[in-house]
Parts: structure tokens; C-alpha cells; sequence
């Protein structure tokens, strides 16, 4: 047997510090769950006890990373051996107006479905098309809310600041003021300055810190163009 | 498919630690990400790698045997099969497709101007640890995660990745030399005077 050597204190240091390792957000463990229970044949279970707006922020802030949304939408696409794969939806990789396209696997074999937001479910677990329920339950109305403004924070990543401000108008049409209105607001700073309109980004960011001092998303502002520097 | 397969509310009895498939999933979601993560599940695809070890649990959970193992070594076992296939299978493809990615993934660990012993933070001490340990060959890795991450007796370990103890010890001793000699690189980086290279 080889005898195996002993880590020394950088290398125990390192692992130590890291021993915690990932963790999903509250946001990823619902719908981690919902998808389970999907691929389950079953209905959707309550919701978990948790911080909504903590939540939230967390999606917000995941979305506005978006450097691999795309990427990860692509690869949400790609079915599993087994089980069943079902497509999770996700409120940060949906792309703002083209329908998704299955793509080439490379390998010949089929190309891999293209996963869909799924569609809302009621407590009862059955989905809740429009000619069910016309006005949505406030966790429902959360996660549109989400999936819209990550819509618009992968417009502004894509540079693309005319399409940010329509999805805004379109959150401002169906939801405000909103269950997120204070991210809708940061999100038009971020839309705005995307679209060249410095002063209105500037002005929208004082309104923001005016509502809302201790936003964690001040941060964020801070850094576009509506910021100090 | 049984009522109790899906994720309900726990009813059943406790059974190695765990009442249900979905209490399991309240207990261990953050155990299974993490060491998916570990076992080189790009993240990206953690989501869908945590979907089926979950639902993989809950279609075997009637022939998880509690006085055989642990429920932590069972999740082991289906976690290492299930990152193994994400990472053999769906990564090739994808970075046949995305070629781009893989150097994207950059942008999620420390930068060179910190070394190991300077990263307080928690995240970057995550992202430091990930990125070595994508350095290694998964069966370095598997073997290195169990008995010195998650600090898994050796024979346990031998027996999470079906291999006898011999091979295991074997495995970790080169698997530590590995990690060790990645440490002492970015150390190395880390002494290296900063900007020395441009002349600031």
C-alpha cells in the first residue's frame, strides 16, 4: 500500500477556507424543487418559508451577472441519460424576443430540446393558464416580475438599451408599481444608461437612492454611468 | 408512482437520518451542490446535476439500505455517477459548442494578484479551492473531496468509489501531491512581486 503523504498548512489552509463550498440561493432551491417534483409526475409543493425580498436580490443579482446566461440556457438544453429531463426555468437566461432554437449536438445525435420557463402552478399543483386565473398569485406575479427584469438585465448586458427600456415599459404596463419596484427602478438606470440617456439614467438613480437609501443596489448604480465617478 | 415518492411533506419514518426523499432534499440540497460542484459539475449545469441526483434518490430511495451506509455515502455514490456523466458527456459537447466558455469561466476565480493565504474571503476561498480542484483528474479529485474535504474515512471512501483501500490510499497519495504542487504554484504567483513584469 503507498503510504499517502500528508497535506502541508497551505494546502490544508486552502481546503479549510473553502470547506463550505456552494450553495444554491433560496430562489434555486424552490425551483430546483419545483423541477424535482415535475420530473416526479407530481404536483408542486408550498413554497418554503423564506425572505422574499432576500430572495430576490439574490435572483436580481444573478441575473445581473449575465456574462453565462446564454450560455446557460444552452446548456439547460441538453437532455440527461435519465431521468426524464425537465427544463428548468429560469428567470436569468431567458433570451428577450427570439424563440429559442434547438441547436446542433455535433455528434449526430438529436438536437437537444431547448428548456421553456415553466408555466405557473397553482397551490393545487395544476397549471395555471390564463382562462383559469386571470390575475396571478403574488408568488406567481414574483416570479414573472423576475423573469421580465432579467429579461431587461440581458438587454443591457447585450448593450442593447432600446430593447431594456421596452421590456421596462412593458414590467411598468403589467406590473407597477410591482412586487420589485425597486429593482424595476435600478434596472431603468442600467436600461437608460445602455441607451446613451445619461442624465435620465442619473435622475432615475437619485430618485432610487432618494426611495430607498440602503438598497444593496446603490452598489450596482454606483458603478454605471449614473454614478459619481 | 407512489404518492410517497414525491416531494411531500415528511411521513414516512425516520430512515438513516432522513424521514423522506424530501426531507433529504431540506437536509442535504447544499451537501449534493457543493460536492456536484466538486466533482467537476461546471456551474452551469449544477441545477440540472442537483435535479437528478434528487430524483434519483426518490425513484431508489425504497432500496436505500440505512444499516449499509450512511445516507451521506449513499448521496456520495449517486452524486460522483451523476457528475460523472455531466462532466464526460454534456461538457464536451457544450464546449464543442462554446469553446468561448471555458475561458469565461475565468472570470469566477481570484485573480493571480491574490494567493491562497491572502483570500479572507469566503467566496473567493470557494472559488480558489473549485479551481484547483478542476486542476485534477476526477479520480484524483473524487478521492482527494471525500477524505479531505469532506473528510470521509479512506475505506468509506474506497467503498463510495468502488475500489479497493490499496487503490485508494494509492489514488490519494498522488492525488495530494497534485493538489499540494498547485497550492505551492500560486504561492509562488502570490511572491512574486506585483507588477514587477511591466517595470511599475
Amino acid at each position: 500500500m503507498s503510504e499517502p503523504i500528508e497535506l502541508d498548512e497551505a494546502a490544508r489552509g486552502v481546503i479549510a477556507a473553502g470547506r463550505d463550498g456552494v450553495a444554491p440561493n433560496d430562489f434555486v432551491a424552490e425551483r430546483l424543487r419545483r423541477s424535482i417534483d415535475r420530473a416526479l409526475g407530481g404536483s408542486a409543493p408550498p413554497p418554503r418559508s423564506r425572505t422574499l425580498r432576500a430572495s430576490v436580490l439574490m435572483a436580481f443579482g444573478a441575473a445581473a451577472l449575465g456574462g453565462a446566461l446564454y450560455a446557460g440556457q444552452l446548456m439547460r438544453s441538453v437532455p440527461a441519460p435519465s431521468p426524464q429531463r425537465v427544463p428548468v426555468a429560469s428567470p436569468v437566461s431567458v433570451p428577450p424576443t427570439a424563440a429559442p432554437r434547438p441547436l446542433p449536438t455535433g455528434d449526430g445525435t438529436p438536437p437537444a430540446r431547448v428548456a421553456e420557463p415553466a408555466r405557473p402552478t397553482t397551490k393545487s399543483g395544476t397549471s395555471a393558464g390564463p382562462a383559469e386565473s386571470s390575475k396571478p398569485s403574488r408568488s406567481e406575479q414574483l416570479g414573472q416580475e423576475i423573469e421580465l427584469l432579467a429579461r431587461v438585465n440581458a438587454a443591457v448586458n447585450a448593450g442593447d438599451g432600446r430593447r431594456a427600456l421596452e421590456l421596462i415599459a412593458d414590467y411598468d404596463r403589467r406590473f407597477r408599481p410591482g412586487i420589485l419596484g425597486e429593482e424595476r427602478t435600478a434596472a431603468s438606470v442600467l436600461a437608460l444608461c445602455a441607451a446613451g440617456r445619461t442624465s435620465e439614467a442619473k435622475a432615475a438613480a437619485e430618485r432610487l437612492t432618494r426611495s430607498s437609501p440602503r438598497s444593496p443596489l446603490l452598489g450596482r448604480i454606483a458603478s454605471s454611468c449614473a454614478g459619481s465617478r | 408512482m407512489s404518492a410517497a415518492h414525491k416531494l411531500t411533506p415528511p411521513s414516512e419514518p425516520e430512515r438513516g437520518g432522513a424521514a423522506s426523499p424530501a426531507a433529504l432534499y431540506e437536509t442535504h440540497l447544499r451537501f449534493v451542490w457543493r460536492n456536484l460542484r466538486r466533482f467537476g459539475v461546471p456551474y452551469e449545469l449544477l441545477e440540472d446535476a442537483a435535479q437528478d441526483v434528487f430524483v434519483t434518490v426518490h425513484r431508489r430511495w425504497e432500496s436505500f439500505d440505512p444499516r449499509a451506509s450512511s445516507v451521506e455515502t449513499w448521496l456520495f455514490g449517486i452524486a460522483i455517477r451523476v457528475a460523472h456523466y455531466h462532466r464526460r458527456t454534456v461538457r464536451r459537447r457544450l464546449l464543442r459548442l462554446l469553446p468561448w466558455l471555458k475561458e469565461g469561466r475565468l472570470h469566477e476565480v481570484p485573480s493571480d494578484h491574490h494567493g491562497p493565504l491572502e483570500l479572507a474571503e469566503k467566496r473567493e476561498a470557494t472559488l480558489l479551492l473549485d479551481r484547483l480542484l478542476d486542476e485534477l483528474n476526477a479520480k484524483h479529485r473524487e478521492i482527494l473531496v471525500l477524505v479531505d474535504v469532506e473528510e470521509v474515512a479512506v475505506p468509506e471512501a474506497a467503498r463510495i468509489l468502488s475500489i479497493n483501500v490499496n487503490t485508494a490510499y494509492t489514488r490519494l497519495r498522488a492525488a495530494r501531491q497534485r493538489f499540494q504542487a498547485s497550492v505551492r504554484r500560486l504561492q509562488a504567483k502570490e511572491r512574486r512581486p506585483k507588477g514587477g513584469e511591466y517595470g511599475v
